[in-house]
């Protein structure tokens, strides 16, 4: 058998058994961005000093709520999605 | 051993008056290097010694170093340095320019009480031999002194779910079959976990004191003052009833003062700081 189509299976395995795991990341990230920058949505915020301090380092997590904010209108079709129904 | 000293209570029953006798005395008791800071935006120590300051630390005599804080110039300072830190993080933020609103930043709730938290914890941990530590009015001092204690609460939190998401990240790359790098974010969050609970433990082991005037107002204030203490795990060692003898004092023995030493200190008509000095010495043998 051509041992290319046993990588693209490997991946193809892998990348299904990690999408839960990242899934979870994704909501771990997305509530650490809220936590700090809950102010973005009124909620009572930690001390500013705070969030200005670590502002720098959280590019990612602010792109992950931001983007959690835009699918959160779909989040029943991203959960469907996720687990392979329909 | 640096000593440092905090004097709280309602404003106009002595603080400052206080700070100025206790610095005074205190070479007799072989603190030399003396330091005393009004962190109180309705400076009057300047008008008590008869000298004009201008918002720098200055020297009044030998071993004695006043500073008035200009809490204006320390909130832009903190507000300044605050955006160049934006600024290095983000350098294509060619547009960001925090200078042209600090005048409106400096008015965020919370602005002035981390201003003169930073100003707080860098006095704490800077060298001499005695900081006395005059403090605004009690609301915004217990503020102030509570930050430490808020920001570690948050950095408790924010840490425990940081440690989830790095977990999240390993097993990931594990199964992805690559490197996992540190995060930068996790340690930064410890280091200022670590900040935080020094400046915490060297306010705890400060003397605390606490003046009152021998009236239902100020005595009242400094009930409710000590519950907020308590939630710190803080209590004033002294307590000084000023003003004494003008109007009666009240005859209720206030039991929340139970177990605090006490100073009384009688109306004193003029050379008021070097008379109140006379009946500092229980503290002064503290600090010794």
């Amino acid at each position: 058998m051509n041992p290319d189509i046993l990588k693209i299976f490997s991946r193809f395995f892998r990348e299904r058994s990690t999408e839960y795991l990242k899934f979870e990341l994704r909501e771990l990230e997305s509530l650490f961005g809220m936590l700090l920058y809950s102010s973005l949505v009124g909620y009572p915020a930690p001390p500013t000093f705070l969030t200005l301090r670590l502002l720098p380092h959280l590019e990612g997590e602010l792109r992950a709520m931001v983007d959690r904010l835009y699918r959160e209108d779909d989040l029943f079709g991203e959960l469907t999605g996720l687990f392979d129904i329909g | 051993m640096k000593k440092s000293v905090i004097i709280l209570g309602k404003g106009g029953v002595g603080k400052s008056s206080l700070a100025v006798a206790l610095a005074l005395r205190a070479s007799e008791a072989g603190l030399h290097d003396r330091f005393l800071v009004s962190f109180d935006p309705a400076h009057n120590i300047g008008d008590i010694l008869g000298v004009s300051l201008t918002g720098k630390p200055e020297k009044v005599e030998e071993g004695f170093t006043i500073w008035e804080i200009d809490l204006e110039r320390a909130i832009k300072d903190y507000l300044e340095e605050t955006g160049r830190e934006i600024r290095r993080a983000f350098r294509d933020l060619s547009a960001f320019n925090l200078e042209g609103y600090i005048d409106i930043l400096s008015l965020s709730p919370g602005t002035l009480e981390q201003a003169s938290y930073l100003v707080l914890k860098d006095l704490l941990m800077g060298e001499g031999n005695l900081l006395i530590m005059d403090m605004p009015p009690t609301g915004l001092a217990l503020r102030i002194l509570a930050l430490p204690w808020t920001n570690s609460f948050w950095l408790d939190k924010l840490i425990d779910l940081r440690k989830a998401i790095v977990e999240k990240r390993k097993q990931l790359s594990k199964i992805e079959g690559r490197g996992q790098a540190e995060d930068p974010l996790l340690g930064e969050l410890i280091k200022l976990k670590e900040e935080s609970e020094k400046t915490a433990r060297m306010i705890g082991e400060s003397l605390l004191i606490f003046i009152v005037e021998p009236e239902d107002l100020s005595i009242n204030e400094a009930r409710r003052a000590m519950k907020s203490l308590e939630l710190l795990g803080l209590k004033p060692h002294f307590y000084v009833v000023n003003k004494l003898g003008r109007p009666p004092y009240p005859p209720r023995s206030p039991d929340y003062f139970a177990g605090i030493e006490k100073v009384e200190i009688p109306w004193i008509d003029g050379d008021l700081t070097r008379k109140m000095g006379e009946y500092l010495t229980p503290i002064l043998e503290a600090l010794a």
